[in-house]
């Protein structure tokens, strides 16, 4: 382990340094106590150095960018790649970040890569690609790759540009070294999906993971070619969004790897939340104590009620933050059909409590009231909350999204307690209509 | 993507229209075709497209796709596959199916997918593809060159080149980047990286999802336990097998089967309902154990007012720390987090279940002194409350962690925890406890 070698004399630590992958040097870097970071500091190559920053957390990467002058850092920044060069620039503090830009070229391509949004296809492009001219003959094109390989992440896909400098297409590097003489660039490309630099990322990533694209082309308005997409940044980003996804529907806020307390008190925020918002349902119960006290085998089915139209709702919200973080097409049609999903759901299993509800209730020997009446409030209310719910679960997201918050903060949890309030107004609203007089 | 083709168009033009599309797309497309309009795609499209769409389509689908080809275009559709591609499109069918399609390649290749056929779904080995490249490390740069020049297949994958020394054993990789910038005069064993990054055929495939995300791998190659390669794992297939599991945990979380945006309001009921019905069902048992209590409900009916929060806070907190654990189980080397992980939910559940009791007692207090409640002493309910929101919410979360992680070492799908059954077990837990302490308080 790097703990250990960092003990041995710098030769022996330079040579291990050497053959370690940036991943894994990565990982045991993030267990050292501060001495040693230091001692790794004074010994670690920029190249290499650079290598770890890559493969840590772009905070992380920044929080040892600080501890450099402007110089190395400027060092270390000529070594990553663009955008990861990019990612670590944007966690800087502030003053930081604008005297290291400072120091950058003019055309450097870490610049253009920061003035992307994150979530636009730009912020995760690298920009070294191969690009040939379509009036290449393919003995020029091979020079051209030759040459300019080892400045580039790939030699794989070869991109083709016109005369007037716009991508459209690209060439196989297998392709390319089995054709011969006279063939030109343009007898041998092919024409290859593509992704607009102001793009959303999650299209471009779904694009990438639809069409199995190892390197997808980013091209600007004019098609000039910018760079490109690598699979693994996709990845990366695609499990990113994926875990964000999962944790919004269970309210749970982003992980964080850290003590008992700090995660503790970083997720008790939305359970105070739900907290909050589960007090109106002891308010509204208590305008029914009447009906309770009268007909107390009704709380009985209280569970059942608040449960299966939390369930359905659970199922609709789902569904929508799905389209919504997505960016598809057609809410409208999804809504309407998730509604008409909730009311034919909501008839079956009404009709299935009604009948459980009268064997039950048959069956109970305490009981005076009519069990009939008693099933039939349960089934209709059953019913009459799973249609709510679907809608409740495509609108608030919906109206979230009109006013710019983030849809997924209406979590499963949260959609299930406000449904909660409605089934109970309405199991007991109906009761009270229904059963009063008894 | 135009999701709208016209049928009406000549053969000539309909062929250019497919052209501009991926085979992704048409994949898409196929499903809603009409018979007749299916055969004239199938008629139409270019070889390689048509592999390319059909890979991308569902069994029946392939199944159906292939009787409108003749003899000579299936076995060009056959051997055009990737072997990994190949493979799956086989799995399912039986034996007698699998060998007239294997009839159609040649020997090696036939026995090389019969091959991957016996490999274990769980194992690495059963999704990786035969279509890599060897050289022995004691080639001459030139030769090597030359060697995947002329032998390479469209299918092969050439942006890594494996070398193996005399014993036939992986020895390293190389970048196809850095073969075509080394000199002449050079051999493989110098510019090639020694490098250990590489997978056992009977590793698991989460392993491999791990391997090639850290590493930022585009392939791994695939070896026996005698450092023969035997295949290479690409990060495309990585990629879908990725989505899949994030997409099956979502699914599970939300109680929705395997969901798209095409479905009809028919389909989609008669999707979820089975998961409604299980949970209405499972609710009889609550109700039965609820019914036991209906002395206490009929003497304190106050109690009814805060049974929905606390049932809500206990499936609340559960929900939290089954889907962390859940995502955690994704995590590297979570083995060796285990235990730390199950201490730490349990005490992050029983930290913020104590908050959480503490502020409902103030709230249930501060109403019923409100409210003036007749025959029971608010202070009473405040406590059973917070009593019983405090105990079922640790276990709750308790049962969010152990749960999953318990159905993980059986093999059993952790996200399936997730569902009606869970929910039900919360339910009865919180409500036992409430009108538990209740009974022994006012009774």
């Amino acid at each position: 382990m790097l703990k250990d070698v960092l003990k041995e004399s710098k030769k022996q630590i330079k040579a291990y340094l050497d053959h370690i992958h940036g991943y894994d040097l990565a990982q045991s870097f993030l267990e050292l106590s501060d001495d040693e970071k230091e001692k790794l500091y004074t010994v670690i190559s920029n190249e290499k150095l650079a290598d770890l920053v890559t493969y840590l957390d772009a905070d992380i990467g920044a929080q040892i960018f600080a501890e450099f002058d402007l110089i190395k850092q400027k060092h270390l920044i000529d070594y990553m790649d663009p955008d990861d060069a990019a990612d670590i620039i944007l966690e800087l503090e502030e003053e930081d970040q604008e005297a290291l830009i400072q120091t950058l070229d003019k055309e450097s391509d870490v610049l253009s890569l920061i003035q992307y949004n994150e979530d636009q296809t730009g912020s995760a492009m690298t920009n070294l690609v191969v690009k040939l001219d379509i009036s290449m003959d393919v003995k020029k094109a091979t020079k051209r790759v030759i040459q300019e390989a080892p400045e580039v992440e790939t030699i794989s896909t070869l991109f083709v540009v016109d005369e007037n400098d716009k991508f459209i297409g690209i060439v196989d590097l297998k392709k390319l070294l089995k054709a011969k003489t006279p063939l030109t660039v343009k007898d041998i490309y092919e024409e290859h999906p593509y992704a607009f630099d102001k793009d959303p990322i999650i299209e471009t990533i779904s694009k990438i993971r639809n069409y199995a694209i190892y390197e997808m082309p980013v091209v600007d308005d004019e098609m000039h070619l910018l760079g490109i997409v690598t699979l693994d940044d996709a990845l990366d980003i695609y499990e990113e969004e994926a875990k964000e996804d999962f944790e919004m529907l269970a309210a749970l806020p982003e992980t964080i790897e850290s003590g008992v307390i700090k995660t503790a008190l970083h997720r008790i925020p939305w359970l105070l939340m739900l907290l909050a918002i589960s007090i109106p349902i002891s308010l509204v119960t208590s305008l029914f104590e009447e009906i309770i006290a009268a007909v107390a085998i009704l709380v009985i089915f209280q569970p059942l009620i608040s449960g299966s139209a939390g369930n359905v709702a659970t199922q609709t919200l789902a569904v929508t933050l799905r389209m919504l973080s997505k960016n598809e097409e057609g809410i409208k049609k999804n809504s309407y059909r998730e509604i008409i999903t909730g009311m034919i759901n909501g008839l079956i299993i009404g009709v299935l409590a009604f009948v459980i509800t009268l064997v039950f209730t048959t069956m109970s020997s305490s009981l005076m009231t009519n069990p009939l009446s008693i099933a039939f409030v349960v089934g209709l209310s059953l019913w009459l909350t799973v249609l709510i719910a679907p809608i409740i679960a495509v609108s608030i997201p919906l109206v979230l999204k009109l006013f710019k918050i983030d849809p997924a903060v209406a979590s499963g949890p949260f959609i299930t307690t406000l449904i909660d309030i409605s089934a109970i107004s309405l199991y007991f609203g109906l009761a009270t209509l229904l059963l009063g007089g008894v | 993507m135009s999701r709208h083709i016209n049928f009406k168009h000549s053969d000539a033009l309909l062929d250019k229209v497919f052209d501009a599309i991926h085979g992704y797309d048409l994949a898409l497309l196929y499903p809603s075709l009409e018979d007749i309009e299916k055969k004239r795609m199938v008629d139409l499209i270019k070889d390689d497209k048509l592999s390319d769409m059909f890979v991308e389509l569902e069994k029946d689908d392939q199944l159906e796709l292939i009787t409108y080809l003749s003899q000579s275009k299936i076995k060009k559709l056959i051997t055009s596959l990737e072997s990994d591609d190949l493979k799956e499109f086989l799995e399912d069918l039986d034996k007698e199916t699998q060998k007239l399609y294997l009839k159609y390649l040649s020997k090696v290749k036939a026995k090389t997918i019969e091959l991957l056929l016996t490999y274990e779904d769980d194992h690495a080995a059963s999704m990786m593809s035969t279509d890599f490249i060897t050289i022995d490390q004691n080639m001459s740069v030139n030769d090597a060159t030359n060697k995947i020049v002329t032998s390479s297949k469209d299918q092969d994958y050439i942006d890594h080149i494996y070398v193996i020394n005399d014993d036939k054993k992986w020895v390293g990789t190389i970048n196809i980047k850095n073969l075509i910038i080394a000199r002449q005069g050079q051999y493989i064993k110098d510019i090639m990286e020694g490098e250990d990054i590489f997978i056992f055929a009977d590793d698991s495939i989460e392993k491999a999802i791990d391997i090639v995300q850290d590493y930022d791998k585009n392939a791994i190659p695939v070896l026996d336990h005698e450092h023969h390669m035997i295949g290479i794992i690409t990060a495309d297939d990585i990629f879908d097998e990725l989505t899949q599991d994030y997409e099956e945990d979502y699914q599970k979380l939300a109680l929705i089967g395997d969901h798209t945006t095409s479905l009809t309001s028919i389909q989609r009921s008669k999707q979820r309902l089975p998961w409604l019905l299980i949970a209405v069902l499972l609710n009889l048992v609550t109700v039965s154990i609820l019914s036991t209590f209906e002395a206490t409900l009929e003497a304190v009916t106050v109690l009814v007012l805060f049974q929905p929060m606390i049932l809500g806070m206990a499936g609340n907190i559960g929900t939290q720390s089954l889907a962390v654990t859940i995502l955690g189980i994704h995590q590297d080397n979570f083995e060796n987090k285990r235990k730390k992980h199950i201490v730490k939910e349990i005490s992050i559940g029983i930290f913020n279940s104590a908050i959480l009791a503490t502020i409902a007692f103030m709230f249930v207090y501060t109403l019923l002194s409100i409210l003036g409640s007749q025959s029971v002493n608010p202070g009473d309910v405040a406590q059973v409350v917070a009593l019983a929101i405090f105990l079922a919410m640790s276990i709750s979360s308790m049962m969010g962690a152990l749960v999953p992680l318990t159905l993980d070492r059986l093999n059993i799908d952790p996200a399936s925890a997730s569902g009606p059954i869970m929910t039900t077990f919360n339910d009865i837990i919180a409500l036992v406890l409430y009108f538990g302490i209740a009974t022994i308080m006012f009774l």
